[in-house]
């Protein structure tokens, strides 16, 4: 099993004093049966005046803080060592149908908790052309497993990868005419497609392990965050989707955080007071620490 | 029922068939007034209401009381009170479900979707306990009486509901006109209900042993709510705070006061919960208190209504609240909603399409008005009736019910209405209370295409027996130390004061001047004064019509340093500043400059306007100075008025005085006119006799301090007032450049020499001007340190999203 060194820093540079920021982090990993943390560690800096964790009703571990003394520099670092492993896709699914029925109508917390991710959300809503994109690959009493694959690897297909080319939180109506974005709009724009039937299905946040190219060696810090899905399979559990490399979720897929969108799981947000413009400098770095056979 | 028939102040009133005898008991008392007595009455209670009118200021439009109120009577409260306060305690034991076990959904009995499809279920607070377990604070529900004269509500207001100012509003006004009838029908007191509330607010912020002030945090000041909360900050006595009133630090929620940071324990919000944090809620308008929601789940500081309860409000929970009721409470459901049905359910899918007639319909989640199927055109229903068809899930239908009527007395008749009751309960910690009163609203059923008549009624709830009477203003357990000091001033009310005060000074300046060119203007002989370009001048008009030009200055909204810039910006600081000034200055204030636009053209038509803004600018000052306790209220307005009176001032002098006229008789008219707009005529010819001359006037306007339209007088009263800013002891240090900066213009004008400023030289006199640009420069600056010390909130620079996420 992989074993990663995850290192992620932000930067802000604040062209005139800051005079309070508060902020939320969505930074801090949850536990997953899949991964194991090692260690993880968490710095800000200049040191917040308070800090609030707490369980958020997806089960993430959120932080709040503010910095209550001037400054003009703000950094969040965190690092930390996993383990991570791959879980195995359900051998034989429902039908696609069967699970929006059970959904509709809950009767256990497992389901409860399911149908929260079934439902519109503010990042990922649909229309009737999100629908229709989505229905061509769920046809009448298809297993869920298959369909879903499809729906990847289609987005993957039609859609280019595009940084810069949305921005953040562009509706999935609005990827599907465009047909290009970033990792975050491939996930929304699946998301939008099992949503508009009903099917539960998790925005998650997290990193994903990349290589470098080619003879090349790899540079500290050229890693990004990455954001892929997951549905319900009633009785298995959620299955991961990445619709930007066309995979499922596996060993090389870090999870911190997952929601019903973007929205919800947004690595670090804040409210500044004062400050100006400023430059933001981001750095992930993914590092394989052991070398599993 | 026996053939009713009244007449009350000449005009009879046969009620409806079917009509509730109750409804008839005030009037039948009523009936021993005779006609002219019954108009008085009527005028007693529209003065009252007018003078102290939440409706007046925001939309022009003065609300209608029916003197006649709504009659519950004591056997009928009986019960309406126990259904009223079953319905509290049940949304309050859901909203606790709702945020904390969702046991209703996880065991089925209530659908996914009314928690997760709804957008009014705040995530946040999952699983934050709120101060002794109460969400629902405040409860508001309309009610009707159906067909059979039952009560049934027909909606529920769970997190800021309106109608309690009103409510006060109209009691006050009806007992007052109706005194005798109000006390002779034992009409029960409202002040206990008020009372309770404030306790209940006061005890929240003990559980969790918070010291901190009991404040309300109130709608926008232009939204329709606001007048209302100032009503009731007022009534109940605690301070009324704005969003950027409040700071947090270290999860602590203070209100920003002059003299520093005050904590508050307790925040009875007005506002809808999303527009209280835009780090955690709101991010895109960017309302409320940043780190708000840290500071409530911390328990740092109480909410009332608490977070979230907006999210049971929806119909749509109507059609599940008597099995909700028998779950949580283990109780009969008492005072049912009127009919609804969620069209998902096939069932009621079928009884819709087979009567739409009976039915009114809304989203689910929707939040605007319903659509009452009858009442649409034939390509409406039909559009309606797919929409439901195609997404039955998405839509509630609701009976479509008008409720009883009333008498109303309009335009000296009596005449049939709708009404509607809200009515009021509060949970405190011990028990439900509700008020014995209420909200009432009428409607009179129109012709379609004609406008709708509304208006309100008040809800006299009979006791039965003799009431004790009790007030709210005089708690008998609180001890009250007399104090000089005058509270805490949050920065907000300054700032808003320091404005009041420079429009009042700019609006006065400005009538001056156009007064005296309007009054020139209409002697027909006008092409011949020179003077008359001087004084377009000094209004920044140089071309065009001197006549056009000046009622542009006067009249028009869209010139930008026109006088209905500061006229309209007085009325609205007026709104603002409801909860902190009297109701007679409010009266002048709310309408200050509304007086009618004058007809016709031409330069004479405008001087009755503007004698009536310089008459209420009079009535404004003179009021100010009699009523007004010299406290910072006071010391903000007084700083705003000086600067401004002062900038002006010099503008004037610079432009009249600085460039000297060739012509020896315009000089003369340049001085008369002067003195007319510094309203010095009288004094310099007393001193003086009638010999204008440059030296003396330009003593008597900008020396002499013992003349109050003096620009001397102006910072010899700004000096007076820095004095008693406020200002921490042991940093005094920072508040030495406003001394220095007021000495440094005081004593310039002190040392000036008039003769040496009258000195000419090329046609101008330049010493004059380097004093007065001094001098403004000066002035600017002193404006500039009351708000960097006193007043600036620094600005939020916006929300931010640290991180894309790519790869």
């Amino acid at each position: 099993m992989p074993v990663y060194q995850i290192d992620h820093e932000t930067v802000y540079d604040y062209s005139l004093p800051v005079l309070f920021s508060n902020h939320l982090a969505h930074l801090l990993p949850r536990e997953v049966p899949r991964q194991h943390w090692i260690s993880h560690r968490l710095e800000i800096e200049p040191f917040p005046a308070a800090k609030q964790e707490r369980l958020d009703i997806f089960g993430n571990r959120a932080l709040a803080f503010s910095v209550e003394e001037e400054h003009q520099h703000f950094r969040i670092q965190t690092s930390g060592v996993v383990d991570v492993r791959a879980e195995d896709p359900p051998k034989t699914s429902p039908p696609w149908e069967d699970v929006v029925q059970q959904i509709e109508h809950a009767h256990s917390a497992e389901e409860l908790d399911a149908s929260m991710y079934a439902f519109p959300s503010p990042f990922a809503n649909f229309d009737d052309s999100v629908k229709n994109y989505a229905k061509k690959s769920f046809t009448a009493g298809r297993p869920l497993f298959e369909c879903a694959s499809e729906l990847m690897t289609r987005i993957y297909t039609d859609c280019y990868y595009t940084p810069g080319a949305t921005r953040i939180g562009a509706m999935p109506a609005e990827i599907l005419r465009g047909r290009k974005g970033v990792c975050q709009d491939f996930a929304h724009l699946m998301i939008g497609c099992l949503r508009s039937l009903h099917l539960p299905c998790r925005y998650i946040s997290g990193y994903l392990r990349t290589y470098p190219p080619k003879g090349e060696k790899k540079l500290f810090g050229s890693d990004a965050s990455h954001a892929w899905v997951s549905v319900f399979f009633p009785g298995h559990g959620w299955v991961e989707f990445d619709p930007t490399n066309n995979i499922l979720g596996g060993s090389e897929h870090i999870i911190i955080a997952w929601g019903r969108d973007f929205g919800d799981v947004s690595p670090l947000k804040g409210v500044i007071t004062g400050g100006g413009p400023h430059t933001l400098k981001v750095a992930v770095n993914v590092d394989l620490k052991n070398n599993p056979e | 029922m026996p053939n009713l028939k009244f007449k009350i102040g000449g005009s009879e009133y046969s009620p409806p068939e079917g009509t509730r005898f109750d409804d008839f008991a005030a009037m039948a008392k009523m009936d021993s007034l005779d006609a002219s007595e019954f108009e008085r009455r009527c005028n007693r209670l529209y003065h009252v209401l007018s003078s102290n009118d939440i409706s007046f200021a925001g939309s022009g439009e003065s609300k209608r009381t029916d003197p006649l109120p709504l009659i519950i009577s004591a056997k009928e409260w009986r019960g309406l009170k126990e259904g009223l306060t079953q319905r509290a305690r049940l949304f309050n034991a859901l909203a606790e479900d709702m945020y904390g076990e969702q046991t209703l959904w996880k065991t089925g009995k209530l659908p996914p979707a009314l928690l997760f499809a709804n957008p009014d279920f705040l995530s946040v607070a999952w699983k934050v306990k709120p101060a002794y377990g109460i969400f629902i604070h405040l409860m508001g529900s309309d009610l009707i009486r159906d067909a059979d004269g039952n009560f049934r509500v027909t909606e529920d207001y769970l997190q800021v509901p309106d109608g309690l100012g009103r409510a006060l509003e109209n009691r006050i006004g009806v007992s007052r006109a109706f005194p005798e009838l109000f006390r002779k029908l034992y009409t029960e007191r409202l002040a206990g209900f008020f009372k309770t509330l404030l306790d209940c607010l006061n005890l929240l912020q003990k559980e969790q042993n918070i010291e901190g002030v009991v404040a309300m945090l109130a709608s926008a000041p232009n939204s329709e709510r606001r007048a209302e909360d100032a009503v009731l900050a007022r009534y109940l006595g605690i301070p009324l705070v704005e969003n950027d009133d409040l700071a947090v630090r270290r999860m602590q929620v203070y209100m920003k006061t002059l003299v520093g940071l005050k904590k508050i324990g307790t925040l009875f919000r007005r506002v809808e919960d999303t527009a209280c944090d835009p780090l955690e809620l709101r991010v895109d308008t960017g309302e409320g208190a940043v780190g708000l929601i840290s500071t409530i789940r911390a328990g740092n500081a109480a909410m009332a209504n608490f977070l979230g309860s907006g999210a049971l409000e929806h119909s749509i929970f109507n059609p599940f609240l008597p099995e909700v009721c028998k779950t949580l409470l283990n109780e009969e459901l008492l005072l049912p909603s009127v009919e609804t049905l969620w069209c998902a359910d096939s069932k009621s899918k079928d009884r819709i399409f087979d009567e739409p007639e009976k039915w009114k319909f809304r989203k689910i989640f929707g939040k605007e008005n319903f659509k009452t199927y009858k009442d649409l055109t034939v390509t409406g229903k039909l559009a309606l009736m797919q929409a439901v068809e195609k997404e039955p899930e998405k839509y509630v239908a609701v009976e479509a019910t008008d409720g009883s009527t009333a008498p109303v007395y309009r335009n000296k008749s009596w005449v049939t209405a709708n009404v509607k009751m809200r009515f009021f309960c509060v949970n405190t910690p011990s028990e439900t209370i509700a008020m014995p009163g209420g909200y009432g609203t009428y409607q009179i059923p129109s012709a379609p295409g004609e406008p709708v008549q509304t208006g309100e009624k008040d809800i006299w709830v009979l006791a039965g027996h003799p009431v004790a009477t009790f007030s709210l203003l005089a708690p008998a357990e609180s001890v009250v130390t007399p104090t000089r000091a005058g509270g805490d001033l949050p920065s907000r009310a300054a700032e808003n004061l320091y404005h009041l005060g420079r429009a009042l000074a700019a609006t006065n300046m400005m009538s001056r001047v156009a007064r005296i060119l309007a009054e020139r203007l209409s002697d027909e002989s006008w092409p011949e004064m020179p003077e008359i370009p001087w004084l377009l001048k000094s209004i920044h008009s140089t071309e065009g019509d001197p006549e056009n030009a000046l009622r542009y200055f006067v009249l028009r909204k869209d010139c930008s340093d026109g006088l209905q810039i500061p006229l309209k910006q007085i009325r609205d600081l007026s709104v603002q500043l409801r909860d902190r000034i009297s109701d007679d200055l409010w009266n002048y204030l709310s309408s200050f400059g509304s007086a009618k636009m004058p007809d016709g053209t031409g330069a004479a038509a405008v001087i009755p306007y503007l004698t009536s803004v310089l008459t209420d600018s009079a009535a404004v000052s003179g009021v100010m100075a009699e009523s007004m306790t010299r406290g910072h209220e006071w010391r903000f307005q007084e700083i705003g008025r000086r600067i401004e009176r002062g900038i002006r001032l010099l503008r004037l002098l610079e432009s009249m005085l600085v460039d000297v006229p060739a012509d020896d008789s315009l000089k003369l008219l340049l001085l008369q006119a002067l003195l007319e707009v510094g309203d010095g005529t009288m004094t310099y010819h007393r001193r003086y006799g009638g010999r204008l001359q440059t030296v003396p006037v330009l003593d008597l306007l900008l020396c002499d301090e013992s003349n109050p339209r003096s620009v001397a007088y102006q910072v010899l009263r700004l000096c007076e007032e820095a004095k008693h800013l406020p200002g921490d002891a042991s940093v005094d240090s920072i508040f030495l450049p406003l001394d220095r900066e007021l000495l440094r213009l005081q004593t310039e004008l002190r040392l000036a020499d008039v003769k040496s400023l009258s000195v000419e030289e090329n046609a101008r006199r330049p010493s004059l001007e380097r004093l007065i640009s001094k001098s403004i420069a000066s002035f600017e600056k002193t404006a500039e340190l009351i708000n960097r010390l006193y007043l600036n909130h620094a600005p939020r620079a916006g929300i931010v999203h640290a991180l894309v996420t790519e790869v």
